[in-house]
């Protein structure tokens, strides 16, 4: 009876918001595609708040407090509603009230998925609606720039049955609204002996084919979003399964999953959701799922032999530890994966004619090329890229997820507790961390911080959690809070505001908004890692003194405390 | 100890960081002035008001509770970035924008103090339950002031209200003339004035405006102009609400009960739209509440207590010709206290009763209409209403007409805007049960005052916010509230308590639609009849709700038979709701008070 007038009120709410937007006054702030986002998104957030408290009311057998809850959402939606209803207001402002009514339908289900735990579909139902939503914003309200746009231009080509990676200007100009630069086909074209083919692959394209036919860049996008609901549920498992404390693990779970750079490249069309998608799903059926699958997860590791060879190095890295468990099980996995590198070889011959996987970057992209700075994609300033992406403060983690740093002191007592299941990762995040830091562009470009991050981070979830169990005494408290309350701001921001992800080297548009409103930003002592000026790397280094004096104290007081216990 | 010094602690630097973020130069450099100064002051002394009172409750909350209930306030601070967020956006953001921001915080945070004293409300003795809960309800009025101020100019009556506290204030004196001649009023009316409500008196300009107000907010204004009188206002209905707390406690209303129908009545509009409003009518609620209040021992009422529920009800003449109605109704019950005491009397004690019961009022009379003498040439109260009463038709003797407006009307009536009060059908048998001359001088008292202004031609009141007329008379509705909360929690079905929270969630809804929109609120009945809009509020509230909820309430003002027809489907079930109610006796739970 309860669920019946849960669903009836779930409905009613729906069509409320429904029928309210699809009145006028959204077309009159001027914007068809903030009216058009606002039309789509905010009946979205009512449909899927109440559905999935309906789901979480059944799960737990309360489902009158759960009616309960969901009817306070539902007034918070309203509210937000009535702040847009006001009339025209920035952008900006939108975005942010959009995003505040979508957290607010969903933190009832979050709420009852951190305090008791839920079934994965329903994590994935859950992760599915937050991404589905703020990637309807970020279609609204960024351009799909950087590579996104070559990403679909491909799947257009491909809807045509066409692997032609020609860039269209006007497809392109129609995407983005400026003509592409001459660096974009050096960048993006590979000349091949089959014809210009797209330097980055065709999987992601060819994944995000049908919801590009279906509903444009919105489809595509929510493609990913999809995509990175499935790495999330894989993380949710990874640390159900290594975290003795299932409400912390459930906690570090949100951190991950509800905050960026999980949620700001669940909205933007990268490759990367999917590849960590695969990395945690093939980790967890080799080395921590309780019946391992390791032809599954040699098949799942191989994949990534589509995608491009940082996520291939993940592949390299943890075939030794397979070996570790024993014949039968290296077998497996190596038949697997071998089997499906050689179908991504054999798709490399036929798309370019060369039978080599990432052709397209091992081939045209590391070579030098017309149009390109004269530096190879590889710097070999480990010196320069290692400390940029973890303490740049435009786009290092301690700029955008700060909280990430609580590893350091988790790391100690988890590989202490649970060495076997837990070096590989360590293993294989300070493996992509070295090689990344080689890279020219180790911030990933024109993209989203944390992009390259992202295909390993699920691994680096079970350290965060042993961290945060460590962070018992209030200091370390009010330390992991600072820490989380700076990755919440940061993901309300990239998600209100997703232009805010986008950075050029002379760009720092998170800082900007805290410095707004916090009066000084708390990370603006960070260094800068863009060499701006010739004597960039004195403050930088300065800079970062303080920065790696605060990590290596976490992971001391981590050590000292596993010592004790 | 340790523990509040640590609030203190946080707060103090929570609020010094909130002062040095709105203090950036960039913030200064903002060109509306309504925004900066929300951020810079109003912010910031909304933010130090909140963390005293939240500060105040954690005394009367146990320790385990405490703790949660401390850490929950630091969520207010958040309000800052947020506000500052939206004004960093370059310009286009409104003030309104602003406004529904930052009154959502302190909504929030409302709820967050009523939420704490809810817990522990039964534990503690009604006087300090009732002061704790006008302190927490202070918060709001007077965060509220600032705001309002900024966004709305004064309208209506209240400019004139405002000239004559200007008056006395600056020239001791009645005589309006220098003041509309001077426009000195331009401190608090952006415009000139298009009319002067005053009689002339020879070469004098005398105010039409009953004299109460004026006399009450002289001070306040002269310390803080308009807004001194605002927050006087806010004052008054934090006074309300303690009384409206201990009028249910009174009648034997459980504590949770209590507590939450005065913080809803006080919450909703009228009150909260109210607080910000220069009208007397909430000074007369405050008044007729404490009358009733004073009187509730009835028959054995002291002879003190009779001579001070005299004196409310004699201020009543002096704050509104239409709530004297009130005092009509409450005198009844004052004088058959006063002449027919419970206990054996010799004819001195009586004498002194009846004297205690007559002189305060009397004396109150005989002042006002003195002053009137002085004044007019008549020695009668009200005597400026008496000298305009033929420039228009004032009573149409059709209070069928005006009851259905006053409850149901879609633009002017109390129930489309708070229909919380349905609820208070449920409580009107019940209530009656307890057998209290609490209820019989409320009842009446808001009977006599009801009638009358139903009778009104113009019983909608336009150009002040709705609801303004009956206002003075609410303290019975909120009672009847109250009880009718109380009564809900026998009638066991979930479906009904989730209706009472659909209500009270629409009624909050509304009011902080008001607060953040004040502009909103007044509408004219000329333009309804003309236009046939629902009113600027539903309007609105079209814009969010679909179907238009407006639809399901009756245009009175326009009195096509169809909107009678939906006024008798609504006053019927009104009286279903009060079936309801009268059906509690063999159900309800007995209480521990009510056995003795």
């Amino acid at each position: 009876m309860i669920t019946l007038a849960h669903a009836l009120f779930g409905l009613a709410v729906t069509l409320t918001t429904w029928r309210a937007l699809t009145q006028d006054w959204p077309d009159q702030f001027g914007d068809p595609a903030v009216a058009s986002a606002l039309r789509l998104l905010v009946p979205f957030a009512a449909a899927a708040g109440s559905v999935l408290s309906i789901a979480a009311g059944r799960l737990g057998g309360d489902p009158a407090r759960s009616f309960r809850q969901d009817a306070l959402s539902a007034l918070g939606l309203f509210v937000g509603l009535a702040f847009i209803a006001l009339g025209p207001a920035p952008r900006d402002a939108i975005g942010l009230a959009a995003m505040l009514i979508l957290a607010v339908r969903l933190v009832p289900a979050a709420w009852w998925t951190i305090r008791f735990g839920a079934p994965p579909l329903f994590v994935f139902a859950l992760c599915l609606s937050a991404y589905s939503g703020i990637a309807t914003w970020r279609v609204a309200a960024s351009l799909p720039l950087g590579d996104q746009v070559f990403y679909l231009l491909a799947a257009d080509r491909l809807t045509h049955g066409d692997l032609d990676a020609t860039i269209d200007p006007a497809r392109f100009q129609n995407l983005v609204g400026i003509p592409p630069q001459p660096s974009d086909v050096p960048m993006h074209v590979a000349n091949t002996p089959l014809g210009p083919r797209q330097i980055q692959g065709y999987v992601l394209s060819a994944l995000i084919v049908p919801g590009w036919v279906l509903a444009g860049q919105l489809g595509a996008t929510l493609v990913i979003a999809a995509l990175a609901a499935w790495a999330a549920v894989q993380t949710w498992l990874l640390l159900g399964e290594t975290v003795p404390d299932a409400r912390i693990a459930r906690g570090t779970w949100a951190l991950f999953a509800l905050l960026a750079p999980f949620t700001t490249l669940a909205a933007h069309i990268y490759p990367n959701a999917l590849a960590a998608a695969l990395i945690s799903t093939g980790y967890r059926y080799a080395f921590t799922a309780r019946h391992p699958r390791y032809a599954l997860a040699g098949a799942l590791l191989g994949a990534t032999a589509f995608l491009n060879p940082r996520d291939g190095l993940v592949l390299l890295t943890l075939t030794p530890f397979v070996f570790a468990h024993g014949r039968v099980a290296f077998t497996r996995f190596g038949l697997a994966a071998v089997a499906v590198v050689i179908v991504a070889a054999l798709t490399s011959l036929v798309v370019y004619g060369i039978p080599l996987p990432y052709a397209g970057y091992f081939v045209w992209l590391v070579a030098p090329s017309a149009g390109l700075p004269p530096e190879s994609t590889f710097t070999f300033y480990f010196w320069v890229g290692l400390p940029a992406m973890l303490f740049d403060r435009a786009l290092g983690v301690a700029a955008f997820a700060p909280w990430l740093f609580i590893a350091a002191i988790g790391a100690a007592s988890a590989l202490r507790a649970d060495r076997a299941r837990l070096l590989p990762a360590a293993v294989t995040v300070a493996a992509s961390l070295a090689v990344l830091s080689l890279f020219r562009y180790w911030e990933g470009g024109y993209a989203p911080p944390g992009r390259y991050l992202l295909d390993v981070l699920p691994l680096a979830a079970p350290f965060v959690a042993y961290g945060l169990a460590r962070m018992r005494s209030r200091p370390l408290r009010l330390v992991a809070f600072a820490l989380i309350a700076l990755g919440v701001v940061a993901t309300l921001a990239y998600a209100a505001v997703p232009t805010t992800a986008l950075n050029t080297a002379f760009d720092d548009k998170l800082q900007e908004i805290l410095d707004a409103i916090f009066g000084a930003s708390p990370t603006g002592w960070l260094p800068s890692f863009q060499p701006t000026t010739p004597d960039w790397y004195i403050a930088a280094y300065l800079r970062a003194i303080p920065a790696v004096a605060g990590v290596a104290a976490l992971a001391w007081l981590g050590r000292r405390a596993g010592a004790r216990s | 100890m340790r523990r509040r010094a640590r609030f203190a602690a946080v707060n103090t630097f929570a609020i010094a960081w909130t002062i040095f973020a709105v203090s950036r130069p960039w913030v200064g450099t903002i060109a509306e002035d309504p925004q900066r100064e929300l951020v810079q002051h109003t912010l910031v002394f909304a933010l130090v008001m909140a963390a005293i009172v939240t500060a105040a409750i954690s005394l009367v909350l146990p320790d385990a509770r405490c703790v949660g209930f401390l850490r929950r306030h630091y969520a207010i601070y958040a309000v800052a970035p947020v506000l500052l967020f939206l004004l960093s956006r370059g310009g286009g953001v409104t003030t309104q924008h602003l406004g529904a921001v930052y009154l959502l915080a302190i909504a929030a945070w409302t709820a967050h103090a009523l939420e704490g004293l809810w817990y522990v409300v039964a534990n503690l003795p009604d006087r300090r339950a009732a002061l704790t809960l006008a302190a927490v309800l202070l918060v709001p009025y007077l965060a509220l002031v600032p705001y309002h101020n900024s966004t709305m100019p004064t309208a209506s009556d209240e400019p004139h209200y405002l000239i004559i506290m200007q008056s006395l204030v600056v020239d001791h004196d009645l005589d309006l003339t220098n003041q509309y001649d001077n426009e000195s009023y331009r401190g608090f009316y952006p415009d000139r004035l298009p009319d002067r409500h005053v009689i002339q008196v020879g070469p004098w300009q005398y105010p039409i405006r009953d004299l109460g107000l004026p006399l009450i907010g002289a001070i306040p204004f002269a310390a803080a102009g308009r807004a001194g009188v605002v927050a006087l206002m806010g004052l008054v209905a934090a006074a309300l609400a303690a009384q409206l707390y201990l009028a249910c406690r009174d009648l034997r209303v459980a504590h949770r009960p209590a507590l939450v129908g005065a913080a809803l009545a006080c919450l909703t509009h009228p009150i909260l739209s109210y607080t910000t409003q220069i009208y007397p009518e909430l000074l007369a609620a405050l008044a007729f509440i404490s009358a009733a209040r004073l009187v509730r021992a009835g028959r054995s009422a002291t002879p003190l207590a009779l001579a001070g529920a005299a004196a409310c009800v004699g201020v009543l003449p002096w704050l509104s010709t239409r709530a004297a109605l009130i005092a009509l109704g409450v005198g009844l019950v004052i004088a058959y206290s006063a002449l027919r005491p419970l206990s054996p009397l010799s004819l001195a004690q009586r004498a002194v009763r009846v004297a205690a019961a007559a002189l305060p009022f009397v004396a109150l009379l005989a002042v006002l209409s003195f002053v009137n003498w002085r004044l007019f040439g008549l020695f009668m109260p009200g005597a400026a209403y008496y000298l305009v009463s033929d420039q228009q038709q004032v009573l149409t003797f059709s209070p069928q007409v005006g009851t259905l407006g006053l409850l149901f009307d879609r633009t002017f009536g109390l129930v489309p805007r708070a229909p919380i009060y349905l609820v208070a059908a449920l409580g009107l048998v019940p209530l009656y049960r307890r057998r209290s001359a609490l209820v019989v001088a409320l009842f009446l008292g808001w009977l006599a005052a009801f009638i009358f202004i139903a009778s009104i031609a113009y019983w909608w009141a336009d150009g002040a916010p709705a609801s303004r007329y009956i206002l003075a008379g609410l303290p019975f509705f909120a009672v009847l509230l109250a009880a009718g909360l109380e009564r809900l929690e026998s009638l066991h079905a979930v479906a009904w308590r989730a209706l009472a929270a659909g209500l009270a969630a629409f009624s909050l809804f509304i009011a902080y639609v008001f607060a953040v929109l004040p502009n909103i609120r007044y509408d004219l009945a000329v333009d309804i009849r003309l236009t046939e809009r629902d009113g600027q509020l539903f309007e609105f509230v079209g814009r969010l709700l679909r179907p238009d909820p407006a639809a399901a309430f009756p245009s009175i003002v326009r009195g096509t038979p169809l909107d009678y027809v939906i006024g008798a489907l609504w006053l019927a079930l009104l009286l279903a709701l009060l079936v309801t109610g009268r059906g509690a006796r063999g159900r309800a739970p007995l209480r521990g008070r009510e056995l003795e």
